[in-house]
């Protein structure tokens, strides 16, 4: 073929695609409504509130500099009530000039009464059928009405879902993605455990501008249904009986003065024996933590002081595993994974034993603890450096 | 007035009428001859007046030369008489000439020594030129001629001399522009080839450097140097480089890329196999690796083949810096490559097909800034590339003076007054300003050039198909490459086919000590390149021991310590 025929052969074939009408999955930026963040609630009737965050990204600076000034928002919240998820969202978009954007929801928040009544379980299947939707949003469970959160003035982040994805991934949360839920939801001997978020208490109607929310606890499941909430103590208990550590804070008392530390580094082990007619949970725990503050008239420069302090946080830990076993026992939730741990220990017994009366078994199993505590660090300096010297 | 040798004896008895018709005979006569000569002479092109041969009388000669050089105001046809002997004639172009030295020629014969009447003895021992050439046709002649020698032709003979006598080369030798370093030679090839050869001939000292010397174009009669490295070069290479070049048939060669486009394994490539250099380090360093250059007259740029696509990524200065720094540049230089390709496009997929792909953030504040924006964003793009192209251009065609005016123009129209106006919006231009940097730090423009046109199809296949359009275009790109060749060597060689030692120069810049061998890649002759006891040595002691000098501690430090 000639070089020159086959030039226009070429460009033909290039010319070609660009009289199609156009690709059908191509979507410009600028029509698109990027939802950030959801909230489920449940209505008087039954039905399912869902309430989408979409930032006005016309609104968010970008060239003219000033954006959003005064107490004009850059987001809005579009609300409608429906059976189902995607009849919500086929709705929503009747209302929306441009098309609602689900890739980036990254935090979905539930309320309480849709998680203790209707359970989770139905919410992941339109999340795994679409690919839109992204496995790695965070579940929160939300005390109340979910979507006053999204209307609520965000601290520090352009809006409350940021702030709320924020605050449930950070470091010393046991944030859950939906991922995470979804493989506890599946498995048997594991319920899931979801962080639980409220407004702060007493607020009025009318600085709600002003409310904002926090992290109360964890909400404890049994299968896919709400059972109650953990908070505090319990709550420290549960990242050593998870297994898997994460850093926390404590703060108590030692000689008639408070003494705060930073449990940084931890190991634990929980090891499962069965007895004749129970189970015995054999928990190791070990912590390294390192002084944050203390008011208490200790001098760290002598170990003997030291392992004070130390003996003390031991303690202080085991109370919290006693207090989070109390909770899982009560609630008959398996958040720590406790069935599991059988499950992989011993497969067999599990399957044709356990099993069936699994929640009986939970609850008169017995623990023993055994907590070793290191304060590795004592900080810069060993005393009160304003405290006066010794005449 | 001229006459017949032979005509002197039958003058006294001839009557004058006898003799005026005679003369008109001969007249005559020699108007034939001469049409007939001059018929003969009636060649389009140079090389075909090999079958004229140069006539043993001055007068055809002359015929010749003043019907071939006719209108021409730069031909000096200088008729004069050798000392005590015959006459003879200068034939030169003024200006290529060095006057003062043919005068000093001239002179010789005219008043110095002259006598003699034969070639022979004129070249051996009368003319005080060190380069005399014999030629016997008007081919050679012309060519020579043309080209700056001054031809000689004297009565009787059928040879003609010519004397190397050219004139002084046209511009000094300056750094070359378009191969600027911060540490290397300043020095760059210029228009004259016979400085080029000479500035070649500077770095390798050797009698295996041949430079073959040919002729291509049929009107313009460019002189060409194929130069290599007798014992390194691979002779089927050279064999091949020598056949493509006598194969061209042209009018004429202005510029190597002429040359380049001829000679060049596929032509409709955008990728260049054939690199060019202003260099005469970067020419040797090639003949060293067992390459071939070729030079042709009247450019400053030099082809050197056989060409890897690796080799357009490197730059000379590589090889004179630290190899730390040199392979740190080079990946830098290979990242960029990347940057240059596909920026454009990825913008252009991810905006408008992968949104997700994206973080939450980066996703709003590019959505912030294209709200308002009118067009689609590979219209965008395709605003923006051109508009960077266009600039670019503009900038290398205009005078120094006005390029200022036009970079400023292009900061302020399309930098800044079109992302205001609401036309472009920010990132757009970083991306295109990006892209735009990338494609320069690639180091032959030729390259470069072929990498910013390859983002176009790109851009348009990104916005079709999004990201699965842009792999399918680096993939039929890179099967475009592996593809190529260049005088048979593969053009992803040493990558594509592998050659695992020949990394230590793609891969990283090994030290010089550590380059034992020329590229394995390349079939050479010789394959050692630093002597085997020498790396080894360098290896042992981690650098060149002071076996004379003995590193002692000085005084001071002792009384610290």
């Amino acid at each position: 073929m000639k070089p020159l025929m086959r030039f226009g052969l070429l460009l033909a074939l290039f010319a070609s695609p660009l009289s199609l009408t156009g690709c059908w999955d191509r979507m410009e930026i600028n029509d698109m409504a990027i939802a950030v963040a959801s909230a489920i609630d449940l209505e008087e009737d039954g039905k399912l509130r869902m309430s989408v965050q979409i930032p006005l990204v016309g609104q968010m600076g970008g060239m003219g500099g000033g954006g959003a000034g005064g107490g004009e928002k850059n987001y809005i919240v579009d609300s409608e009530v429906g059976n189902t998820i995607r009849e919500i969202n086929a709705k929503q978009q009747l209302k929306l000039p441009r098309r609602l954007f689900f890739s980036h929801r990254r935090v979905l928040l539930i309320s309480e009464d849709v998680a203790r009544t209707m359970g989770i379980r139905e919410f992941f299947d339109v999340v795994s059928r679409v690919p839109e939707n992204r496995l790695n949003a965070n579940l929160v469970i939300v005390k109340g009405k979910a979507h006053k959160l999204l209307t609520m003035k965000p601290r520090l982040e352009k809006f409350s879902g940021e702030s709320i994805r924020e605050i449930v991934e950070s470091e010393n949360v046991m944030g859950t993605t939906m991922k995470d839920v979804a493989q506890m939801l599946n498995q048997y001997g594991v319920d899931p455990m979801i962080p639980y978020l409220a407004t702060t208490d007493k607020v009025k109607k009318e600085d709600l501008d002003t409310a904002t929310f926090k992290m109360m606890g964890y909400a404890l499941f049994r299968d896919d249904k709400m059972v109650g909430v953990i908070r505090d103590d319990p709550t420290e208990g549960m990242r050593w009986l998870r297994q898997k550590f994460q850093p926390y804070g404590k703060t108590f008392d030692v000689k008639d003065g408070k003494v705060s530390l930073n449990i940084y580094k931890g190991k634990a082990e929980v090891t499962p024996t069965l007895l004749q007619d129970h189970i015995r949970f054999d928990v190791k725990v070990q912590a390294v933590a390192y002084m944050m503050e203390s008011e208490a008239p200790i001098d760290f420069v002598e170990p003997a002081q030291v392992r004070i302090v130390e003996a003390k946080l031991a303690e202080e830990i085991r109370e919290s595993l006693e207090k989070s076993v109390e909770a899982v026992q009560k609630y008959k939730s398996d958040a720590p994974q406790f069935g599991l741990l059988i499950a992989r220990n011993y497969p067999r017994k599990w399957q044709m034993e356990y099993l069936p009366r699994w929640d009986e078994e939970l609850s008169k199993a017995q623990f023993t603890y055994d907590v070793r505590v290191k304060i590795s660090r004592i900080g810069l300096t060993s005393e009160n450096i304003g405290k006066r010297e010794r005449r | 007035m001229y006459r017949r040798f032979g005509s002197k004896k039958s003058k006294s008895r001839e009557t004058a009428e006898d003799q005026k018709k005679h003369e008109q005979e001969v007249e005559e006569e020699t108007k034939a001859d001469r049409d007939k000569l001059i018929e003969q002479a009636n060649h389009q092109y140079v090389d075909q007046f090999k079958s004229l041969r140069i006539t043993k009388t001055l007068k055809q000669n002359n015929e010749i030369l003043l019907h071939l050089f006719k209108d021409s105001s730069d031909i000096v046809l200088r008729e004069f008489e050798i000392e005590k002997s015959v006459h003879a004639l200068a034939v030169f172009v003024d200006g290529l000439v060095d006057t003062a030295q043919v005068n000093m020629a001239l002179k010789a014969l005219m008043i110095e020594e002259g006598i003699e009447q034969d070639t022979k003895r004129i070249s051996f021992g009368t003319m005080p030129s060190s380069q005399i050439t014999e030629v016997d046709n008007y081919a050679d002649l012309l060519q020579g001629v043309l080209s700056g020698d001054t031809a000689l032709l004297i009565e009787g003979n059928t040879n003609a001399l010519l004397l190397g006598l050219r004139g002084p080369t046209l511009r000094s030798i300056a750094e070359p522009e378009t191969e600027a370093v911060v540490r290397g030679p300043r020095e760059g090839y210029i228009e004259s080839i016979r400085t080029n050869t000479s500035l070649l001939r500077r770095k390798l000292k050797t009698p295996h450097l041949k430079m073959k010397p040919m002729v291509v174009g049929r009107h313009s009669n460019t002189n060409l140097v194929v130069a290599y490295l007798d014992g390194v070069v691979d002779p089927a290479t050279l064999e091949e480089v020598i056949k493509r070049i006598e194969k061209i048939e042209i009018d004429g060669v202005l510029e190597s890329g002429y040359i380049e486009e001829m000679i060049q394994d596929n032509t409709h490539s955008p990728f260049p196999q054939v690199q060019y250099t202003e260099r005469p380090d970067v020419t040797a360093a090639a003949l060293l690796e067992g390459r071939i250059a070729i030079m042709v007259d009247g450019t400053p740029f030099v082809l050197i083949v056989p060409t890897t696509f690796w080799q357009l990524m490197q730059a000379n200065e590589d090889y004179y810096e630290r190899y730390q720094m040199a392979t740190m540049i080079r990946w830098l230089r290979y990242i960029f490559l990347i940057v240059a390709i596909t920026t454009p496009s990825l913008y252009i997929a991810i905006t408008t097909f992968h949104h997700a792909l994206v973080p939450t953030t980066l996703l709003i504040s590019t959505a912030a800034a294209r709200e308002n924006i009118p067009f689609p964003a590979v219209v965008e793009a395709f605003i923006m590339e051109i508009a960077f192209e266009a600039l670019r251009e503009a900038g290398v065609r205009l005078p120094k003076t006005v390029g200022q005016a036009v970079s400023i123009l292009g900061a302020l129209v399309v930098g800044q007054a079109a992302v205001q106006a609401g036309i472009v919006s920010a990132p757009m231009v970083i991306v295109v300003s990006i892209t735009g940097i990338a494609s320069f730090t690639i180091p032959r423009y030729n390259a470069a050039i072929a990498i910013r046109m390859l983002r176009f199809p790109l851009m348009v296949l990104a916005s079709i198909f999004g990201l699965y359009g842009v792999i399918l275009g680096l993939m039929l790109i890179l099967g475009h490459m592996a593809n190529l060749r260049s005088f048979g060597i593969p053009y992803l060689s040493p990558v594509s086919p592998l050659s695992y030692h020949d990394l230590k120069d793609t891969v990283i810049r090994a030290p010089w000590w550590a380059m034992e061998k020329r590229p394995e890649f390349m079939p050479v002759g010789d394959t050692s390149r630093v002597g085997k006891e020498f790396t080894e040595d360098v290896v042992k002691d981690q650098g060149q021991s002071g076996a004379l000098i003995e590193h002692e501690r000085k005084q001071g430090g002792e009384e610290q310590t």
